[in-house]
């Protein structure tokens, strides 16, 4: 793995501020919020719901609704090329063919009554105008095939519904390559699937991703399927970036205390059944109640103090590649060092 | 009802008044005592199949059978928890419908507390109902959306008549509440104004209210997110070591069942493929499914999860109308030789308790 990974970057989002305008209310659903992706890599974005990761990735293509989304500040750079200053026909023309993106519900997301071939080969004749209809069939049926969908000239005949979920899913994934994307955003690919197709699909994405280079942007709330794939990973919590490093920064030294807890939140199927399971106290966050020039998780946080309450902690470096947003760091190192 | 949907309530917002701080600690006392040593067995099932009518046509000519449940047996002690693992279609929610008795079965026998609950109709099932309840996976569809809190903890006990008195009845709304941490004071709310780990708190609050003996937990966790999930887990565990609960505990996610569990079954098909300890069944899977089913089980932790040996199953679990002859996993069993092909596998005691349905452990 990672060999496809160079140090192009393609995608840059720097300081992006998307609020949400309910009545006099504003939901920082992502709050100065930047990310670098590289070529072929593989970037995870992990947050519970309401945490503003789906928001930080639907910014990116444009598809935030307004009203009452508004992007209100920020650069999104594709190649150096701000997106948020383009027209609807120059996005237009880069959402689905250079960044594509695949959805949890594979059956919400295909349309049911037209057959999958027609809605791959759609797909391919809006972006490029001068293919004909049987070309585009043709090229779907290949785009299937690649996805290992068995007999898919077969396939390509049917519609949704004679579909299993793992194969809807990967169909999705053939219509957001039809393009050959350059960056592939996958929100909450495998969540609707059970484990042994979800394996399946991730393997899927996995492939593609060195066999093309297709950066992938995985939105996730299973720490699991992160630790195994990703190259890089966020922790989001109420629209900030609270943790950012590599698989092996984060889940073998975790600093941010949301990190920590996340961590022993989750059973592991290797430690034996004794071995406890620590719960976070307190809901998920709820942007309407976080106070601007706080820290997010404050809370819900045990090591808070009025520090967390009056002012917002900023990204630090903790060691190269690894950053992390909290007051309290030496305090989580007791935490860190009891970490199975 | 209180201001308009802001945001969910929090714990911490509403003091909680003296009366009721009495009541957490006298509900603290009263429950510590009771204790679930005694290791009676509690359900028996045996041979349980539940098969569906597949019809066809505008006469509903019977054309097959959906074995959504075939052959299935097992036992649960008192105040352990069964845990039933399988992906959809498995039939693992159809074996908690049957023993909670929302279906009617098509043959087998489901022995609960010494009596044989199959043959039960109308007034004895209703009985039945007090003793048996089912927590469910959507906390958003579960309540009804018009009825409070209170009026939906009570719809059993009112249903039964197990409590008179609108003062006991708020009484006891108050401590189920505080059991399942939730504001003992939220009870005249609706349920919109909850999120959904608080809603899933009222849920169980609300199997309770009848004072159960045996809960069927299906997929309670899985809508809910990570931190919520552990918080859930964690109740489940403190009421049952309370009030010497038993449980049947379904899902998909191996890892939260088995954290749960003292036996686990892996289901596939409608069919029972391994039943063991739960520690046992990570530690010596024998089942080639079972073994399928732990490696793609992601582990949080990239150094481990990086060497793991993942086997990748081929393919779809077959149509359950058209199950293979033979075993049932054959179709995407690495290990599938003519036997498997021709002779089911009996579910055989491999020592120590250990069951498992595949020619190729039983054999060797």
């Amino acid at each position: 793995m990672g060999n496809v990974r160079n140090d192009e970057v393609i995608l840059d989002v720097q300081n992006l501020k998307t609020y949400f305008l309910n009545g006099t209310k504003e939901l920082r659903a992502s709050d100065d919020l930047s990310y670098q992706v590289h070529r072929g890599e593989c970037v995870a974005i992990i947050g519970e719901s309401g945490s503003g990761k789906s928001v930080s990735a639907l910014s990116v293509i444009g598809l935030i609704p307004y009203p009452p989304g508004l992007i209100v500040g920020g650069k999104i750079l594709f190649h150096g090329q701000d997106m948020l200053k383009m027209s609807d026909e120059e996005i237009r023309d880069i959402r689905g063919a250079k960044i594509s993106m695949i959805f949890q519900e594979p059956s919400t997301a295909l349309n049911p009554v037209v057959t999958v071939g027609k809605q791959i080969s759609e797909s391919l004749r809006i972006h490029n105008k001068h293919l004909s209809k049987k070309d585009a069939m043709k090229r779907a049926i290949e785009l299937l095939g690649m996805v290992n969908i068995p007999n898919p000239e077969e396939r390509a005949k049917q519609f949704p519904f004679e579909f299993s979920g793992g194969m809807q899913q990967r169909a999705m994934i053939a219509m957001a390559l039809s393009c050959n994307p350059e960056i592939l955003i996958c929100d909450e690919p495998t969540t609707a699937l059970d484990v042994t197709v979800q394996a399946q699909v991730l393997e899927q994405l996995d492939r593609l991703r060195s066999n093309f280079g297709t950066a992938l942007i995985i939105i996730t709330h299973n720490l699991g399927i992160v630790a195994r794939y990703a190259d890089t990973v966020k922790i989001m919590y109420g629209g900030k970036i609270v943790e950012e490093g590599s698989p092996e920064n984060l889940f073998d030294n975790p600093n941010h205390p949301y990190t920590l807890g996340l961590i022993q939140a989750v059973p592991r199927l290797d430690l034996p059944r004794s071995y406890g399971l620590h719960a976070i106290e307190g809901e998920p966050p709820d942007m309407a109640r976080i106070v601007p020039n706080s820290c997010a998780f404050a809370q819900r946080c045990k090591y808070v103090t009025d520090e967390c309450r009056n002012q917002r902690p900023s990204l630090e470096e903790i060691s190269p590649g690894h950053r992390c947003a909290c007051f309290h760091v030496d305090e989580t190192e007791e935490e860190r060092r009891n970490l199975v | 009802m209180s201001k308009p949907n802001v945001g969910h309530p929090t714990t911490a917002e509403m003091p909680i008044s003296g009366a009721v701080q009495r009541m957490i600690d006298w509900d603290i006392n009263a429950q510590a005592g009771v204790s679930n040593a005694v290791q009676e067995e509690i359900l028996r099932v045996e041979g349980l199949k539940m098969h569906f009518p597949v019809t066809k046509g505008l006469l509903k000519r019977q054309i097959g059978n959906v074995k959504a449940v075939d052959d299935v047996s097992f036992f649960i002690k008192k105040g352990e928890t069964l845990g039933i693992v399988g992906e959809s279609g498995s039939g693992k929610s159809t074996v908690g419908n049957c023993i909670m008795r929302n279906l009617d079965i098509t043959s087998g026998k489901i022995i609960f507390d010494g009596v044989d609950i199959a043959p039960m109709k109308g007034r004895e099932l209703k009985e039945l109902s007090k003793k048996l309840t089912m927590i469910t996976q959507d906390p958003f569809s579960s309540l009804d959306p018009r009825m409070t809190v209170k009026d939906s903890i009570l719809e059993g006990v009112r249903i039964h008549h197990l409590m008179k008195g609108e003062g006991n009845q708020e009484d006891l709304t108050k401590r189920l509440l505080i059991m399942v941490g939730l504001n003992p004071d939220f009870s005249d709310r609706f349920p919109h104004e909850f999120s959904g780990g608080q809603r899933q708190r009222i849920s169980i609050a609300r199997a309770l209210a009848i004072n159960p003996s045996f809960i069927v937990c299906d997929e309670i966790v899985s809508a809910l997110d990570v931190s919520i999930q552990a918080q859930i887990v964690a109740l489940m565990m403190k009421l049952q070591e309370k009030l010497g609960l038993t449980y049947i505990f379904i899902g998909h996610d191996l890892s939260v069942v088995r954290h749960l569990s003292n036996q686990v079954a892996v289901m596939y098909l409608g069919k029972f493929m391994e039943l063991t300890s739960s520690d046992e069944l990570y530690n010596h899977p024998l089942h080639p499914y079972t073994q399928a089913l732990i490696s793609a089980a992601p582990i949080p932790k990239p150094r481990i999860d990086r060497t793991r040996v993942r086997i990748l199953l081929e393919g779809e679990v077959p149509s359950p109308i058209n199950p293979p002859k033979g075993c049932n996993f054959c179709t995407r069993c690495k290990f599938a030789d003519q036997q498997c092909k021709e002779e089911e596998p009996a579910f055989t005691d491999v020592g120590g308790g250990h069951m498992v349905a595949c020619h190729k452990v039983t054999g060797s």
